[in-house]
């Protein structure tokens, strides 16, 4: 039995070796990927255009992104970060960014805009984010500045979150511990409302 | 006069190039941080605030247009007064604004919290008109909600104006009383109406015929030669395209010869045309799933690599041996 065993016993190594490698590197790369998608940023004064109500309206005609597409991007000054945001929550979205959940509103309509991403690599510091500070969803054209004005830990099957707002608000969710080994049961959920529209120069 | 004027522009030109400048303020400091302290705000909480409607302090003349333009703070008797405009109790209005994950806490002004109140009944009404109407044909709430879910994953434009139009085309039926009283061309008219809307909504429907709890599929154009049904039940199953059954409806013989039959299919497609109109909305979905798998995999990986290299560096050196 000696040698048969031993060359089998070689092949399962080497199977282990390189399913283990390819594991790693694979899911390595994903993390790194979301990781990455973090970028520095500072922020720029610039004034506030015209009434929030005409740009509500405009913002509406816009048409609706497709899933997989960058409509923008997240900027927080607090951190002095920004992270794409994805048309789309499912997984390949939230690898590379953050994903805005599609049924919800698009930046500046007047309803919630919902946007969730990885405890672990877009959002490892949404921890020190809280009540007053601002988050600027940028898009091609516009920035739209919301500022938090509640935090919320709830359970992974709380159905208050993602719901419709009477006012333009942003919701941003993530799992909940942020450093916790294995899959995180809670979710941290900011709450934002819209504070002001900034146009773009150049 | 002239001179008088150009003094105003000057002085209007001025104020508005420099409103921010305090100088300008007319608001009272010490009057406004009692009148804050008296809702329970900080000053920080009202610049805040104004800040949503790109406002500053400066902005006001005097306290007295500060305090109309913010509002009624919260106060028992215009609570109360509210309450009774909607006909809701306190705790009511806390299980309504906790549905949306709110509490009255979170506002400050009865007219914040009025027009938030006015939006999540209308949001609730409309679900609840959906419901009540599928309800009342007999769906459960179950298949109310699978249907719901049907039509809004839809991607037809103007499906509403499609289902509108098919309603309308309903209409004349609903005052019949008895099907035995169509003429052939109001059958044919109902049929073609009953085809369009499957077909618009992309339902395929199956029929059974049902005797002594016995199923016995029976096809589309051999239902239509059938005369009676012979004391048997109809049974309907409604499937997406998918093959998934989103409903079933069991019809008996009296049921399917009265007017039951079409005012069940207006309301079904009346409730189809409103769960398309609102088919944007989120109705207290789950989140999305925000755990990332990739730390702990990657670890795993990691492991399972190291002990294949232990066991093939033990292999290898028994082997030496």
């Amino acid at each position: 039995m000696g040698e048969r065993w031993e060359t089998y016993k070689m092949r399962g190594a080497v199977l282990c070796m390189a399913a283990g490698l390819i594991t790693a590197v694979w899911n390595g790369y994903s993390y790194w990927l979301g990781y990455n998608a973090v970028k520095p940023w500072k922020e720029e004064r610039k004034t506030p255009i015209a009434s929030q109500a005409a740009d509500w309206q405009t913002a509406g005609t816009a048409a609706k992104p497709k899933i997989g597409d960058q409509i923008g991007t997240l900027l927080i000054p607090k951190l002095g970060i920004s992270i794409p945001i994805y048309h789309g929550t499912e997984m390949q979205q939230l690898r590379k960014g953050i994903g805005h959940y599609p049924k919800s509103a698009l930046p500046g309509e007047t309803n919630n805009m919902v946007l969730s991403g990885h405890r672990d690599t877009v959002f490892w510091q949404l921890g020190q984010i809280g009540i007053g500070d601002k988050l600027i969803v940028e898009t091609a054209a516009k920035q739209f500045v919301y500022r938090v004005k509640k935090v919320r830990i709830v359970g992974e099957n709380n159905r208050t979150v993602l719901v419709e707002k009477p006012r333009p608000t942003l919701t941003v969710t993530t799992c909940y511990p942020f450093r916790f080994i294995g899959k995180a049961k809670q979710r941290y959920v900011l709450v934002a409302q819209l504070v002001s529209t900034i146009k773009k120069t150049g | 006069m002239k001179r008088f004027c150009i003094a105003i522009i000057t002085c209007f030109f001025f104020a508005t190039a420099h409103g921010a400048a305090p100088a300008f303020a007319q608001v009272d400091k010490r009057e406004l941080e009692q009148y804050l302290s008296s809702i329970g705000w900080t000053m920080n909480d009202l610049l805040n605030y104004l800040d949503h409607y790109h406002m500053t302090v400066a902005d006001f003349q005097t306290m007295a247009e500060l305090k109309q333009w913010l509002g009624t703070p919260i106060a028992e008797e215009n609570f109360q007064q509210l309450l009774k405009r909607y006909q809701l109790t306190q705790e009511e209005l806390e299980a309504l604004l906790g549905q949306f994950g709110e509490t009255v806490q979170d506002y400050t002004f009865i007219e914040d919290l009025d027009a938030a109140v006015a939006f999540y009944l209308r949001h609730n009404g409309q679900m609840q008109q959906i419901n009540d109407m599928l309800g009342a044909i007999g769906f459960t709430e179950k298949e109310a909600n699978r249907l719901f879910e049907h039509v809004a994953a839809l991607h037809r434009q103007n499906l509403p104006q499609q289902l509108e139009a098919l309603t309308s085309r309903m209409k004349p039926f609903l005052q019949v009383e008895d099907a035995v009283l169509l003429t052939k061309q109001q059958q044919q008219q109902l049929l073609s109406i009953w085809e369009d809307a499957l077909s618009v909504l992309q339902i395929k429907p199956k029929f059974y015929l049902l005797e002594n709890g016995k199923k016995q599929e029976v096809s589309y154009r051999r239902l239509l030669s059938l005369h009676t049904l012979g004391g048997r039940d109809l049974l309907i199953e409604l499937y997406n395209q998918k093959g998934e059954l989103l409903s079933d409806v069991q019809l008996s013989e009296e049921i399917l010869a009265s007017g039951y039959v079409f005012r069940a299919g207006e309301k079904f497609i009346h409730a189809s045309m409103l769960a398309s109109e609102m088919k944007k909305t989120m109705r207290g979905d789950k989140m999305p799933d925000t755990a990332s798998p990739y730390l702990a995999n990657a670890l795993l990986g990691l492991l399972l690599a190291l002990f294949g290299v232990y066991v093939f560096w033990r292999a290898k050196s028994k082997a030496a041996e």
